[in-house]
């Protein structure tokens, strides 16, 4: 590991490449350092936290490395959200319990442990002792209190404003037309999972298929430049 | 018995940092510390699950922007978002930390054993596998489609390239036209 005076004379893009390296979570997440895996897809990963605060505790994460929650990419972020929902449902039946907390810690001083973003779900009980997670209520002066509040509004306005922007045109700007592609094949496959008939037919009769979009011009946009044989292959092994 | 949280919004007796149709972003009376962020769903729901999978993303990303404004606005070290669960209406607290702030939210970890362990991953593993199978049909549907569309990239690149030297020119002749 490198001495204070190295890591001085080393560029920010060479610190995060070391961070990236020696990350223990990017190595669990290749597999190099084994983990107990309650999910995963493309994007996140959720496992066990070996030194949990309560049966059950899991750690949810990106699988690319991202050191804070502000820099990760939209649409990733998006996605993490929406799992964590899923994840809280499943983490309850597994462990029967009524209750979860959520806990994000951003910066060292907050505890953030791992140079790798990742935040917890906590099963939780009456009188589980976890009172640590317990939030103070403290008396401060009405302008202690509201002295940020017009500073806040216009930030989180923006912010909000844009996000909903970027949702709207589908996805974060970093989509590159490649990916605006494949967004569009995400609507096809939906749209297939919609038409039991019209999935039978490319399935069963792919020429016969080919033969009604050359007459319909709607169906031939969906389809424009897609091998319908290849399509019909891979929806009838969909199927076993 | 009525939410004093509900209450509250609809007389919109809080100090609004944020509000749209579904979510409310205010700041509590009796704050951990200034700049403390509460967010709530408008609707009175007690648990994450009740939620739509839209609310929960548009909640946890301004619960992130609130998180960044409170970053920068008080020069934060850093920030906690929490949300525990109650029988109270849901609520996700954006909390910005400072050094010797005199707030501490960490547990001590619980030592359990390699079978606790296993049966726990167990119980948990096949619950949360279902959800990614769902999404592995549309994944695999996908699969037939990117390989037809790379030959129909490539002919789109060749019609809009313009050659360099020509684009150079083009602005350099533009300019030599300004008096």
């Amino acid at each position: 590991m490198p001495g204070e005076e190295e890591f001085e004379s080393m560029s920010p893009e060479e610190i995060a490449e070391y961070q990236r390296k020696s990350c223990i979570f990017c190595k669990i997440i290749k597999g190099e350092i084994p983990s107990k895996k309650a999910y995963e897809d493309d994007k996140i990963i959720s496992i066990l936290d070996i030194n949990p605060a309560a049966k059950g505790h899991l750690l949810v994460m990106t699988k690319e490395h991202y050191p804070i929650l502000p820099v990760i990419p939209i649409d990733v972020a998006a996605h993490m959200f929406r799992t964590t929902k899923q994840l809280v449902k499943a983490l309850k039946s597994g462990v029967v319990t009524g209750k979860v907390s959520v806990f994000i810690a951003n910066g060292v001083v907050a505890g953030q442990q791992s140079p790798h973003f990742l935040y917890h779900l906590i099963p939780r009980e009456d009188n589980d002792g976890l009172d640590n997670f317990n939030i103070p209520a403290n008396d401060f002066s009405e302008e202690e209190v509201k002295k940020h509040l017009a500073t806040f509004k216009g930030k989180i306005g923006l912010m909000t404003r844009e996000y909903k922007a970027r949702m709207k045109s589908g996805g974060g700007s970093s989509a590159k037309p490649k990916e605006k592609l494949a967004a569009g094949h995400k609507d096809l496959a939906e749209f297939i999972d919609k038409n039991p008939q019209m999935k039978e037919m490319i399935i069963n009769s792919p020429e016969a298929f080919k033969k009604e979009l050359e007459s319909n011009t709607e169906f031939n946009r969906l389809f424009g430049g897609i091998n319908i044989n290849k399509l019909s292959t891979a929806l009838k092994q969909l199927k076993k | 018995m009525t939410c004093v949280v509900c209450e509250k919004i609809k007389e919109k007796k809080a100090l609004i940092a944020y509000e749209d149709d579904n979510l409310v972003a205010v700041l509590p009376a009796k704050p951990a510390v200034p700049g403390h962020i509460k967010i709530m769903p408008k609707q009175h729901f007690t648990k994450l699950e009740e939620l739509g999978d839209e609310l929960v993303e548009e909640l946890f990303f301004l619960a992130n922007f609130s998180s960044a404004s409170v970053f920068e606005a008080l020069q934060a070290h850093g920030t906690n978002i929490i949300l525990n669960e109650s029988d109270a209406h849901l609520a996700v607290e954006v909390i910005p930390r400072k050094e010797n702030d005199g707030m501490n939210f960490m547990w001590k970890p619980k030592e359990l054993t390699p079978e606790e362990m296993d049966e726990v991953h167990n119980k948990i593993k096949d619950k949360a596998f279902v959800i990614g199978r769902k999404e592995e049909k549309l994944e695999a549907a996908q699969l037939a489609l990117p390989a037809a569309a790379e030959g129909k990239d490539e002919k789109k690149e060749e019609v809009i390239k313009i050659p360099k030297e020509d684009r150079i020119n083009y602005l350099i002749k533009h300019l030599q036209k300004i008096p």
